[in-house]
């Protein structure tokens, strides 16, 4: 009988086990519900503390399930079960606690207390109850009165803080020890005060401590929560915060507006627009400017085509006017003026009346807010005067009275802007353009000095007079804008170049005066000031020069002597001293005497070193427009000095400065590109020289072959790598110029129809669309100096130097830069 | 909030040393390595103040630089997350996990 029982024992506990691995299968699976019945049948097959502690487990987390998915009632009461049913796993007395409290079972919680003695699991209940204390009071009336205190003043700090009292707040909470339940509260107020005022390091460097498993912890995480897509929370949190639930509709509305579903979205304007008034009764005018470009948008494009008025006009009806554009003038404008209609300025102007009543301007910035829009017209009409100056048509009597009547309505424009604003600089800068574009250098140096009473530091309208000035061998008036020029930008090597040529035209002008100590003077400032460019033997010839035309012929013939051993060639010393003996004025014997020794040394076996220096000076007069009797002999004998100095032995600066000069003169293309050839054999390194030759024949062909463009790319490409391979900053500064000559090629490319080259993708370029910046890197790199071609310098038809290439014309280059607003076709308003 | 004045938090008459005065306040508050968000609008505040013709320009002549949909639903997300909540709403969150 005994062994009978015993069996029957066996196979019980056998069964209990199959079932309780059953248990642990659903409970791994999540299914709670079938976990606890099949638990019960295990306490019911074995009553051990083994499955006591499933069923236990499996009621907990049953309870948990049902809590979080939002049934109070039923976890409840299967907490209920298993607080009658009984906790024994020490395991779980922290999250049955944490239960507890979350179910609002104070008395079953307080009797969990009670079943243990465990120093950690009594710390964690005294933490749980801080919890409750501070988030649910109403539900802790049974817990201990200091405890109760101490969650009333956490609660009173949060409460201080979000009313925006931080100080009070914190002051509230700092007596709270690291030791107490309450510390982590203290951490959550301190954070919640750097939140509030978006000192989010602050803050999350506070909640960063806060334990996981706390109350504190899970309101933070809530928080964070809000930042993300708009859910049922963020609903919620809407209407405590805004009193309405905007967030969601708004984004609907944006979704309709982005695939241009208008019709739909423009009658939800209305309604939005009262929602958003409940956030802030300045968000509705902030929507209607929103919406204000994608309107225009999709205005314009063809999907609206024929409804675009039906569309503006419901727009215009579901919400209001922006406090600027009351009368939906500028609206108009903006969208005529994308639209190329020659409406567009009708509607400007009509604005213009408008600004003059609009609210919310100050005084100054609605005179300037007219000035802008007076500025936009002119600055449309210098588009379409661009237009028709580079227009291939003839200009007959009507296109040139058209021409004359919109320069004269810019011109009005930007008179009147500049009356409404005299410190809108841009303004004067685009008057200077327009008389530019008309060739008016009066009128732009006019405007210059207009620009510099309201700006006198401007450093380009200083250098440009200073520069004009110096053209007209105005010492004095050159030297004091460049002297300004140099003040604002004492570094820039162009002002010091500036003020050093007046000072040196200053000097001649005080010595053709007689004031010889006084030009004496200025040629020793001069010399002080000369720029690294600047030859000092050309100084100390200019001297020889004074003390000539002062009548101290022997102490201008020591220093000649003196000048005369220290250099090693004599030939530019007298090209110097030929050239400035002619503008001093000095007899004509003494110019003679000074041709004399300059012919003589001419005939001389010709060199490298002096090819480059007779090169360095003639192109310093060229190239600062210098004119005087007799230059273009002078320029002659250069160029033939050169020619015959075409083999011998260069260093890589004079090869350079031949190279240059060879630029400035009309007709030396071909011995420029022989020379350059040569350049490119004896100096393969320098990728100056590669670029001069792609620039050359970019600039000499206008119809290039196929062959010509690709040795053009191949020059560039091979500059490229050598500067990339540079650490020469000289070289590096090429690196610039060589995107631009790409972009040069380009534009010729798609001149003339082509498809762009392989050229490398940098992302600096120019915009291949934008004719300015092509027109800037060329007037940079070739010079941009009008040189009379027909002055008689020796062209290339003499001595058989060779002719120019074929230049036949057939499409106009990029000539000058465009000022004006890139406008659209024009057409009349049709639609 | 985009207006220059609300964000510097100074009346439309203000000067220009107190436009200066108050926006370093401001960044000493806020700097850019702590606030980065709030750095950046105060930045421009202050850019768009300093320079009364860029903030006529952009108010008259490029609307679309005054606001777009984005920046208005960034705005509305920014308002929630640093709205001040009423206690219970606050100590609710510790729920809802």
């Amino acid at each position: 009988m005994a062994s009978k029982n015993k069996h029957q024992e066996l196979r019980t506990k056998a069964a209990a086990g199959s079932l309780a691995h059953e248990v642990e299968q659903l409970l791994e699976k999540g299914r709670f519900k079938d976990a606890v019945k099949q638990a019960k049948l295990c306490v019911k097959e074995a009553a051990t503390p083994e499955t006591h502690h499933l069923l236990e487990r499996a009621y907990l987390l049953r309870a948990n399930q049902l809590r979080q998915d939002g049934m109070p009632t039923a976890a409840l009461e299967v907490a209920e079960h298993l607080c009658h049913f009984g906790i024994t796993d020490p395991a779980l007395l922290e999250p049955a606690g944490r239960l507890l409290l979350s179910l609002g079972l104070i008395r079953e919680f307080q009797a969990l207390q009670g079943l243990t003695n465990s120093p950690e699991a009594r710390e964690q209940f005294e933490r749980q109850t801080a919890d409750l204390v501070v988030t649910h009071p109403e539900r802790a009336t049974q817990v201990a009165p200091e405890l109760r205190e101490a969650g009333q003043a956490v609660r009173a700090a949060i409460a201080a803080v979000q009313a925006g009292d931080e100080a009070q707040g914190l002051a509230l909470v700092r007596d709270i020890a690291r030791s107490s339940p309450f510390a982590d509260w203290k951490l959550f107020v301190r954070g919640l005060a750097a939140h509030g005022r978006q000192d989010h390091a602050e803050a999350q460097a506070n909640w960063d401590r806060l334990n996981p498993q706390r109350a504190a912890a899970q309101i933070v995480r809530g928080l964070h929560a809000l930042s993300l897509a708009p859910g049922p929370h963020t609903e919620a949190l809407e209407l405590a915060v805004f009193g309405v639930a905007v967030l969601h509709p708004f984004q609907e509305f944006q979704a309709l507006v982005a695939k241009n579903r208008w019709p739909e979205a423009l009658k939800r304007i209305a309604p939005l627009r009262q929602l958003l008034a409940k956030v802030d009764p300045a968000l509705p005018e902030r929507l209607t400017q929103a919406l204000y470009e994608p309107l225009i948008n999709v205005l314009k494009s063809d999907e609206y085509n024929g409804d675009a008025d039906k569309l503006a006009k419901t727009f215009f009806k579901v919400t209001e006017p922006l406090r600027e554009d009351p009368h939906w003038n500028r609206f108009w404008a903006l969208f005529w003026e994308q639209e190329g209609c020659d409406a567009a300025p009708g509607y400007w102007r009509r604005y213009l009346e408008d600004l003059k009543t609009v609210a919310g301007l100050k005084p100054e910035e609605r005179l300037l807010a007219q000035a802008l829009v007076l500025n936009r017209l002119g600055k449309d009409l210098v588009g379409y005067l661009e237009d028709m100056i580079d227009c291939p048509c003839p200009r007959d009597h009507t296109r040139e009275r058209e021409f004359k009547t919109k320069k004269a309505s810019a011109i009005a424009d930007f008179e009147a802007s500049l009356k409404l604003a005299p410190q809108h600089l841009p303004t004067y800068h685009l008057l200077m353009s327009l008389y530019d574009l008309c060739h008016q250098p009066d009128q732009v140096l006019a405007v210059s000095r207009r620009l510099l009473e309201h700006f006198p530091e401007d450093f380009e309208a200083l250098t440009r007079l200073a520069k004009h000035h110096q053209a007209q061998q105005q010492g004095d008036e050159a030297l004091e804008y460049a002297r300004r020029a140099r003040v604002v930008k004492p570094l820039d090597p162009n002002a010091l170049y500036l003020e050093w040529a007046a000072l040196l035209t200053r000097a001649r002008n005080l010595a053709l005066n007689k004031q010889w100590d006084e030009g004496r003077a200025a040629l020793q400032e001069a010399q002080r000031l000369r720029p690294e460019t600047a030859s000092m033997r050309f100084i100390r010839a200019t001297e020889v020069v004074l003390e000539h035309k002062a009548g101290q012929t022997e102490h201008a013939q020591a220093l000649l002597q003196a000048l005369l051993t220290t250099v090693p060639e004599p030939a530019p010393v007298w090209l110097a001293l030929c050239i400035e003996a002619v503008r001093y004025k000095l007899p004509r014997t003494q110019v003679n005497e000074f041709k004399k020794y300059w012919t003589e040394e001419l005939n001389k076996k010709p060199t490298g070193e002096t090819a480059g220096t007779l090169a360095t000076l003639i192109g310093s007069y060229l190239s600062a427009g210098v004119e005087y009797t007799g230059r273009a002999a002078h320029v002659k004998d250069v160029m033939a000095y050169l020619h015959r100095a075409e083999n011998v032995k260069y260093t890589q600066a004079d090869l350079t400065a031949v190279c240059d000069v060879l630029e400035l003169v009309p007709n030396q293309q071909r011995f420029r590109k022989k020379m350059l050839e040569r350049a490119i054999k004896l100096f393969p390194k320098e990728a100056q020289f590669r670029l001069y030759m792609a620039l050359q024949e970019l600039d000499a062909k206008r119809n290039l072959s196929w062959e010509s463009k690709n040795d053009i790319r191949k020059h560039l490409k091979v500059a490229q790598q050598l500067v990339e391979a540079s650490q020469d900053p000289n070289k590096i500064a090429l690196q610039a110029k060589i995107r631009e000559a790409f972009s040069i090629l380009n534009q010729r490319n798609s001149i003339f129809g082509e498809s762009f080259l392989n050229e490398p993708q940098s992302g600096f370029g120019p915009d291949k669309s934008d004719f300015a910046s092509v027109f800037q890197a060329m007037q940079q790199m070739f010079g941009g100096f009008d040189l009379d071609e027909d002055e008689d310098w020796g062209d290339d038809d003499d001595d058989d130097w060779g002719d120019d290439d074929d230049d036949e014309e057939v499409t106009p280059l990029p000539s000058r830069p465009k000022i004006g607003r890139k406008l659209p076709p024009q057409r009349k308003k049709g639609r | 909030m985009n207006d220059p004045y609300e964000v510097l938090g100074i009346a439309t008459d203000a000067d220009e040393a107190a436009i200066r005065q108050r926006y370093l306040e401001l960044v000493r508050q806020f700097p850019p390595d702590r606030a980065p968000e709030r750095f950046t609008a105060i930045r421009a505040a202050f850019d768009e103040l300093r320079d009364p013709a860029r903030r006529i320009q952009n108010l008259i002549l490029r609307p679309s630089r005054t606001t777009t949909l984005d920046a208005l639903t960034h705005d509305l997300h920014a308002r929630l997350r640093t709205a001040r909540l009423p206690l219970d709403t606050l100590l609710a969150l510790a729920d809802r996990s």
